[in-house]
């Protein structure tokens, strides 16, 4: 890292950026019903009017808080502040009813540091190699990865296979809309003007991550109070969350680099990592009989996953440009809009830009146990702020930030038929992550798919003409073909056994 | 707004169907069969088949699986209209915000999510007074977007 870099980092406005953002983040996390993607999501419109490091500093910082504070509701009222904590929730929740809050907030506060840091140090090892190889891409390879990012997404959503197809070719759909990239031919516009640059991204983001979340929290009542359970002091906690992180160590370091590698799949996020982790990790364990009865292990390995998986996003995102969760799928739109197109060349051309997001990486990682462990000491106080008031700030600020982009009012409708469109999504089942990844990547495909096309003058075949893209291509086939017959498998199943339990079906 | 699986597939073959038509109404690029069409055919193709799979498949009868990150939803009529309210309310936001000016419209938008979500009267205009002079001084002074005055202009500053 050079030193202008660590210059920049450590000036003032972007260690407060830092700052402000782990409080918000750790905030908006702490929220029950308050996803990270949505803190994201309400942060864009600021970042636009920020210098574009800082931005991606203050992205990461949110990420990185907003991940580990979903712990928070978890623990205290069983409903956790984002779905990377649900994998582990029913376990920290019996924790804390036992009188243990204190100590597991601060165990997954830890785990989730480490976490974070061994993903960004596998980031940072990984990413420039693989940027060595991805120079050497054209159009027909980066066609294939957008399709395989596509693909993932799919593939690793909770929903049917079925729903997170629709909702994939949703935001296919909506990326068509505007004028085309090939002979500039106005699409789905109805003569409006307004439309002619496509669905603008930040205001569809807020629609479908923010308002939606607004609508449903509409529908669902009064909740329970958290555990009031006998409080530890916070010297104890301190050291018994020691004693368990060093018993569980192995846990941590195993889960922290699997989590990184599941972070860096296009599609999959936080939240497929603590899952798969928590599984993995009672499949190893001298004591699987006592998951989800209240045991401490699953939940260093859910919270240390999480937060390295978040690290591991940026690698395709930075590398390819492919996004590999709703969050990096966010931070691409950004980088596009500031006039930085994420790719190899980023590594050559915009260092700084790489040496800055390891840098606020590895310093939120850090800000954020100061930060963790206030909220840890305040917890019940901060998930009792009732929605009524909460909801109606939270509505301002996405309405707003939506009409800041555009300087119109057709932000304010795309905020209303997104999260319209969103909030029925997700009350039928339909994964939203699909939908997201459809809108960046349907762009990204189409224009390498018209250029490709033009280049090898409608021959088909060309799309295998070169190693790397026979390679990738062959991978993208591959996984439709599985993709298919875990669909046909799955109506199947359906038809012999019309009702299976639906919470399987939801987290494998 | 929870509908079964069959109506939810169908409405996805008839959108699939709509946007299939309009898309072969585009021009194709000069020497190839296909051109700004493709692109929407393939998404509208896919969201007939996904449709038809979901609709007519299966059974097309199950639950939709509860989202953990929430407590589940509560039945009765007022909680239902509840999201529909609030849709009204951006409705009305958009509509109102030129004409009104972003002060009178977000103070009206405020205040009618704070009584939607059961704030009482008194309440929901302690919140959205301040709320909007905050949200005033963050994106109008400090971030410069031109929001819009409408019947306040006389007092801009």
């Amino acid at each position: 890292m050079s030193a202008s870099t660590l210059a920049a980092l450590f000036s003032p406005a972007s260690l407060a950026v830092i700052a402000a953002c782990t409080l918000y983040g750790t905030f908006i996390g702490a929220m029950p019903g308050l996803t990270a993607t949505m803190a994201v999501a309400l942060l864009v419109p600021f970042t636009y009017f920020m210098d574009p490091l800082i931005a991606i500093s203050a992205i990461v910082a949110t990420t990185t808080t907003a991940i580990f504070a979903g712990d928070v509701p978890g623990t205290l009222m069983r409903i956790p502040g984002t779905p990377a904590s649900a994998a582990y929730v029913e376990d920290a929740y019996r924790l804390s009813r036992s009188g243990r809050s204190r100590s597991t907030l601060m165990v997954s506060l830890f785990a989730a540091c480490i976490g974070g840091l061994v993903g960004v140090a596998l980031l940072a090892l990984i990413a420039p190699q693989l940027a060595r190889v991805a120079v050497q891409f054209s159009s027909f390879e980066t066609f294939w990865l957008a399709c395989l990012g596509l693909s993932c997404a799919v593939l690793t959503s909770n929903g049917s296979v079925a729903k997170s197809f629709s909702s994939l070719f949703l935001g296919l759909f909506i990326a068509t809309i505007g004028i085309d990239v090939a002979v500039g031919h106005p699409r789905f516009t109805f003569g409006n003007y307004e439309l002619f640059d496509g669905i603008s991204f930040i205001p569809a983001i807020i629609g479908l991550f923010a308002l939606s979340e607004i609508l449903r929290s509409a529908q669902t009542g009064h909740r329970d109070q958290p555990a009031n359970a006998a409080q530890e002091s916070f010297s104890k906690a301190l050291h018994e969350a020691a004693l368990v992180l060093r018993r569980f160590k192995r846990n941590i370091a195993r889960s922290s680099v699997l989590g990184t590698l599941i972070g860096a799949l296009p599609g999959a996020g936080a939240d497929i990592a603590a899952w798969i982790c928590y599984a993995i990790s009672r499949r190893f364990s001298r004591h699987p009989e006592r998951y989800g009865t209240g045991y401490i292990e699953g939940v260093t390995d859910g919270g240390s996953a999480n937060n390295a998986a978040i690290g591991g996003a940026w690698t395709p995102a930075l590398v390819f440009g492919i996004p590999g969760d709703s969050v990096t799928a966010i931070a691409i739109g950004i980088l596009l809009l500031n006039g930085m197109s994420p790719g190899p060349q980023i590594f050559t051309e915009s260092p700084e830009l790489v040496h800055t997001l390891y840098g606020a990486f590895a310093l939120s990682n850090l800000a954020m146990i100061p930060a963790g462990l206030l909220v840890i000491m305040a917890s019940s106080q901060v998930v009792r702020i009732p929605r009524r008031v909460l909801m109606p700030c939270v509505l301002l600020f996405s309405l707003v930030g939506a009409y800041a982009i555009t300087n119109s009012v057709i932000a304010i409708w795309t905020v209303l038929a997104l999260g319209a469109l969103g909030y029925a999504m997700e009350a039928n089942g339909f994964p939203l992550a699909p939908a997201i990844l459809g809108i960046v990547l349907g762009t990204i495909v189409e224009e390498n798919f018209m250029t490709s096309m033009m280049k090898a003058q409608g021959d088909l075949l060309a799309f295998f003409d070169r190693p790397w893209a026979a390679a990738l291509g062959t991978l993208t086939l591959l996984l439709w073909a599985l993709l298919l017959t875990r669909g046909i498998y799955e109506s199947v199943q359906r038809r012999r056994y019309p009702s299976p339990s639906s919470e399987t079906e939801t987290y494998p | 707004m929870y509908c079964n699986d069959r109506l939810s597939g169908s409405l996805l073959v008839l959108f699939g169907g709509l946007v299939l038509w309009r898309a072969s109404t585009f021009p194709s690029l000069a020497g190839l069969e296909y051109g700004p069409g493709l692109f929407p055919s393939i998404a509208a193709i896919g969201l007939i088949v996904c449709g038809a799979l979901i609709g007519f498949g299966s059974r097309g009868r199950r639950k939709a699986p509860s989202t953990l990150t929430m407590p589940p939803r509560q039945k009765g009529w007022r909680m239902a209209a509840r999201p529909l309210a609030l849709l009204i309310v951006i409705l009305g936001y958009g509509l109102l915000l030129d004409p009104l000016g972003f002060h009178i419209a977000s103070f009206m938008a405020v205040s009618a999510t704070a009584l939607i979500f059961g704030m009482r009267a008194g309440g929901a205009v302690l919140l959205a007074l301040p709320l909007v002079i905050g949200v005033h001084l963050l994106f109008y002074s400090l971030l410069r977007v031109p929001l819009p005055w409408g019947l306040l202009a006389p007092m801009a500053w």
